[in-house]
């Protein structure tokens, strides 16, 4: 296996699953497309895109799985390819995100002459940002520090303790999308009252996606941490969770300070 | 070479006042000219003295807070203006007729109306 190879590097096998994300995004992209235009079996063509894209996922990152911690192919080396790329994922992220603020305060900093040249315009009546974005705001935080109590029990080899706070940290970030779907439910505002609704829901939503997202990628770790694939020196994808987490907790921050708070006034 | 290179300074500096100096006479003069001449672009009203038969033309002044060439905010502002001070002062108000005149000086015909319409709809969306 690892033994026979004269070098630390991973050779992968070839898989199937490249090709079959293509196909679903092909199907995701045309069915999207027919389903916002006239065209029959748009919707369907669109699900079975995007139900095709989500079993890839499931099965490659399976594999990567299979091939890193069962069959010992990920060296410090080949460890570094996941590393860096969590991180430039990330850093894609947040680009994704500057673009939803910056186009926030593009039309709330100098609000345009046909909404009256106010912020927030006239008729919306805004979430009181004190309320549950307040309450909000030290869930998200705490549920970042879980991740690191998590961290550090795994790093001094307490595998029990590590699914606990890994429990704690999912217990409060379900907490967390709760009251965020709640207030959305009960907003007096929905995403087509003018300019103000549609960056709201748009930088909000995009951010309560990727706490979803980041929510999965914590619950698969703790299933991880309790079947025993992470060890006190390799734990490259519990550290991506933990960066990933990290980074939507800072865009919550960034997001309750400009839309909830200053958007509001 | 130091006291040629003190004079080439000196000579750049007066070059450089000369050329703001320039600018700001410039600028003056074409003040000047906009209320002076009867041009379309720049009048907005037309006074005839009863004494003597002279065209006096205005404008509304250059307002510090609006100094882009887009005068959009301008005359939105001076309009909420306007009504603003009617609503305090009353209809007809001799102070407010300040506004009215900057107002029409300054917001195509197509903007005022279709404000008026919206005002009376009860869906003019600027803060009254």
């Amino acid at each position: 296996m690892i033994e026979s190879q004269r070098h630390s590097y991973h050779l992968v096998d070839p898989s199937p699953w490249p090709i079959s994300g293509s196909l679903g995004a092909l199907a995701t992209t045309v069915g999207g497309v027919m389903y916002m235009h006239p065209f029959q079996g748009g919707a369907r063509l669109l699900s079975l895109g995007l139900i095709f894209i989500l079993y890839t996922m499931f099965v490659w990152w399976r594999d990567v799985l299979r091939e890193s911690t069962l069959e010992g192919h990920h060296t410090k080396v080949v460890q570094l390819g996941p590393r860096y790329g969590s991180i430039l994922f990330i850093v894609s992220e947040v680009m994704f995100f500057f673009a939803f603020f910056w186009a926030s305060s593009h039309s709330s900093l100098a609000p345009a002459v046909e909404i009256g040249g106010i912020w927030p315009p006239k008729g919306i009546e805004v979430l009181d940002p004190w309320e549950i974005p307040f309450l909000n705001t030290p869930i998200l935080p705490s549920s970042g520090a879980a991740v690191t109590w998590a961290h550090h029990a795994i790093l001094a080899g307490k595998e029990k303790r590590a699914v606990y706070a890994l429990v704690a940290t999912v217990l409060l970030a379900l907490v967390f999308t709760g009251f965020q779907g709640m207030e959305y439910y009960q907003a007096p505002f929905t995403i087509s009252d003018s300019i103000y609704g549609s960056t709201f829901f748009l930088a909000t939503g995009f951010h309560g996606f990727h706490v979803i997202i980041g929510t999965l990628f914590l619950i698969i770790c703790g299933i991880r941490q309790y079947l025993g694939h992470l060890t006190k020196e390799h734990h490259v994808g519990f550290e991506a969770a933990a960066w990933y987490w990290h980074f939507v907790d800072v865009v919550w921050l960034f997001l309750f300070v400009s839309i909830y708070w200053w958007g509001g006034i | 070479s130091l006291a040629s290179s003190a004079s080439s300074r000196r000579h750049r500096t007066g070059e450089k006042s000369w050329r703001f100096a320039n600018f700001f006479i410039f600028n003056r003069l074409r003040l000047l000219l906009s209320l002076s001449l009867p041009n379309q672009a720049f009048s907005s009203f037309v006074f005839r003295s009863a004494m003597e038969d002279e065209i006096e033309l205005k404008t509304a002044p250059a307002d510090f807070r609006f100094p882009t060439t887009n005068q959009t905010r301008h005359c939105f502002t001076r309009y909420i203006e306007f009504h603003r001070c009617t609503t305090a002062k009353g209809e007809d108000s001799n102070e407010c007729e300040r506004f009215a005149k900057y107002y029409r000086a300054l917001c195509p015909g197509e903007w005022v109306d279709k404000w008026n319409e919206q005002r009376e709809t009860g869906t003019f969306p600027g803060p009254l």
